[in-house]
């Protein structure tokens, strides 16, 4: 460091009262500026850290969608074919029926017999009535509908509403951060305006320190009321 | 202590035993002029530091939401596949069961016996009842003369995995142009610190002789930033392109269930709209050349050529240069052009790129045969005997490879009459790497 006398600067008059207030507010903002930037960079930190854990739940409700999705279709699956297996089995012992009904008096019997098995099989294969509509028809939808409520009130399956909030306190955190490098710039204009001799360049640095401070700070205001 | 804006001096520091200098004087009106612009100058390459902050974090922002999105489409991915694989079990077993009352009742129908018949109508109301649960007994799955076009419900049932796997897939490209623009503008970032201190070391005593040159330096270097960081910025990112990746899809589905031309043709179609929506669609361009070549070897009169399925492959190459599989087919593509030296040249750097492609290889000893080059031919049959001798080709890649050779042998042999008489070695020589009659 080069430490030498100088003479008093020649261009910063002691008698502006003005520039005398200002000088002495120079501290004050610097001050200022520092506490704010603090806390535009430990809001900004605090919001990035909760989009991070916000979009992990939202991850984990999707990995738990599709696991319950999965898990659903494969249940519909065996719905679906123990319905057509005992509709066949049905169809073939009513087409029998209806053969004996026409058939010879030996035959009957033989064809009955053979459609009252084919209607015990179909009936071993049993049917969720919440599968069914009244008329006893598939009604796979409604099942599957039935199925994916009924997980959703044991776990969150919507990933929608986390991924909402993260984007939001992403978009929080990028903008404190942006705001945390003003209040930085701002704090270096006011050291510039403090060390400067040069009453000239003072007033700018000055100017530009508290004009970008005053802006800066009634943004943090309005991103954290938002 | 240093006073930034007091006229410098170019001594460190005054000799002790000398008289105290004369007083600094007011400064000059041109100097004071500089001091103002270096203030000005300090103040805006700082908030533009803080813009290109502000813009940094935000691409940082925009590359995790890019990121979490290719994650969340991954296991959509997964999960389709499995609903594929389930629905295509549940769906075959039905067909299958269906299939087999229909054999009964065909078998029931020539029997004697006076139940017969009855059976016959049980067995076929048995089948009837269970074709309307299967997917595979709609309209659209039945081939002309019977059976049911099996290919094609297996890619309608694979699609939504398909459709996902691309969004990921586009979904982490987003997040790799996102991640590359929040680089660039840290690297910006940089160089405006370093405008920066080159514009403050300008008003220090120590750089008495090079103050101007420091502030235009510094400015210039900070301008020059800030031109890179406002290009970087405006540079578009592709966001997936929803109206490709279904083209794509659907060319896909028609490509690998193709049973004929038409289907083909349905594939092009799909896939030049996927190139019209993303004119980077690297993967569209390459099946789009698999369908031209498939279409090209469809021609009655035999293969002429696929001047499309080049360009194609030399835009794949252009957009993935690693991409040794289709440096290969891009050789291949001008071998049917007649354009030998060309295809020579795609195949050495298909090889360079994986030497140990046997298919490749092959190829390359092809072409230098029948470019008349028998000295290159015999050392790169050789080269291609030791990469199978020494066992790092699996046995159903030899197959393939075997299927392959014997395809175009056959395919040059009739249609390339100017290359019939070297037909009969090559073939020799294929049988005698690969150990196969071909």
């Amino acid at each position: 460091m080069v430490d030498r006398p100088v003479s008093p600067a020649p261009e910063r008059p002691a008698t502006d009262p003005w520039a005398a207030r200002r000088r002495s507010l120079i501290p004050v903002l610097i001050a200022l500026t520092s506490v704010l930037g603090a806390i535009g960079a430990w809001r900004a930190s605090a919001a990035s850290g909760a989009a991070a854990g916000t979009e992990r739940r939202a991850f984990e409700d999707t990995v738990a969608a599709e696991q319950v999705r999965s898990q659903i279709e494969s249940g519909i699956g065996l719905i679906e074919f123990a319905f057509a297996r005992r509709q066949a089995l049905q169809a073939s012992a009513a087409s029998l029926r209806a053969a004996a009904a026409a058939a010879a008096p030996d035959e009957t019997a033989s064809l009955l017999a053979l459609a009252a098995a084919q209607e015990e099989a179909a009936s071993e294969y049993l049917i969720d009535p919440e599968a069914l509509r009244p008329d006893g028809t598939l009604d796979l939808e409604a099942r599957r509908d039935l199925e994916w409520q009924r997980a959703g009130q044991l776990q969150d399956l919507d990933p929608d509403p986390e991924m909402a909030q993260a984007a939001d306190l992403r978009a929080k955190s990028q903008r404190l951060v942006g705001l945390t490098a003003f209040f930085i710039a701002a704090a270096l204009f006011l050291t510039l305006a403090e060390v400067t001799r040069n009453s000239r360049v003072e007033v700018l640095y000055w100017h530009g320190g508290a004009g970008v401070l005053a802006v800066a700070a009634v943004l943090l205001v309005l991103v954290e009321a938002l | 202590m240093i006073d930034p804006d007091e006229e410098p001096s170019p001594e460190l520091e005054a000799p002790p035993a000398e008289p105290p200098g004369p007083p600094i004087m007011p400064a000059a009106p041109a100097a004071d002029r500089l001091q103002r612009w270096v203030a000005v100058f300090i103040m805006v390459v700082s908030l533009l530091g803080a813009v290109f902050a502000f813009l940094q974090t935000a691409a940082s922002n925009r590359a995790a939401r890019a990121a979490r999105r290719a994650d969340t489409e991954a296991v959509e991915t997964l999960a389709r596949l499995a609903e594929a694989a389930t629905r295509i079990a549940a769906e075959n077993r039905i067909w299958e069961l269906a299939a087999e009352d229909g054999v009964v009742a065909a078998a029931l129908a020539g029997a004697d016996g006076e139940e017969a018949p009855a059976l016959v109508s049980a067995y076929y109301a048995s089948r009837d009842a269970l074709l309307a649960f299967t997917d595979l007994a709609r309209p659209e799955y039945q081939v002309a003369g019977g059976g049911i076009d099996w290919p094609r419900f297996v890619q309608d049932s694979l699609a939504p995995s398909g459709l996902a796997a691309e969004y990921r897939e586009a979904y982490a490209a987003q997040r790799d142009g996102w991640a590359a623009k929040g680089g660039t503008l840290v690297v910006v970032i940089t160089v405006l610190a370093v405008a920066l201190f080159l514009i403050g070391l300008s008003r220090t005593p120590v750089a008495l002789a090079s103050g101007v040159l420091l502030v235009g330096a510094g400015t210039a270097l900070a301008a020059v930033a800030g031109v890179w960081g406002l290009v970087t910025f405006a540079r578009p990112v592709a966001a997936p392109s929803p109206e490709a990746i279904e083209a794509y899809v659907e060319g896909q589905v028609a490509y690998f269930s193709a049973s004929g031309i038409d289907d083909l043709e349905i594939a092009e179609a799909a896939f030049t709209a996927a190139v019209a929506a993303r004119p980077d669609y690297s993967d569209a361009y390459y099946w789009r050349a698999g369908v031209r070549l498939t279409l090209d070897f469809s021609r009655p009169e035999g293969p002429v050529g696929s001047e499309g399925a080049r360009d194609d492959l030399a835009r794949v190459v252009s957009l993935d240069p690693l991409n040794a599989v289709a440096w290969n087919d891009l050789a291949a593509a001008r071998f049917w052009l007649g354009d030998l030296e060309g295809a020579v040249g795609a195949i050495r750097t298909s090889l360079r790129l994986d030497p140990g492609n046997l298919l490749a290889n092959l190829n390359l000893s092809a072409f230098l045969l029948l470019g008349g080059d028998t000295a290159g031919y015999e050392s790169q049959m050789a080269v291609a005997a030791d990469l199978v001798a020494g066992g790092s080709v699996p046995d159903r890649h030899l197959q393939y490879v075997a299927v392959e050779a014997h395809r175009v042998l056959d395919v040059a042999e009739r249609y390339r009459p100017e290359y019939a008489a070297l037909i009969p070695r090559l073939r020799a020589d294929f049988e005698r790497v690969l150990g196969v009659d071909l």
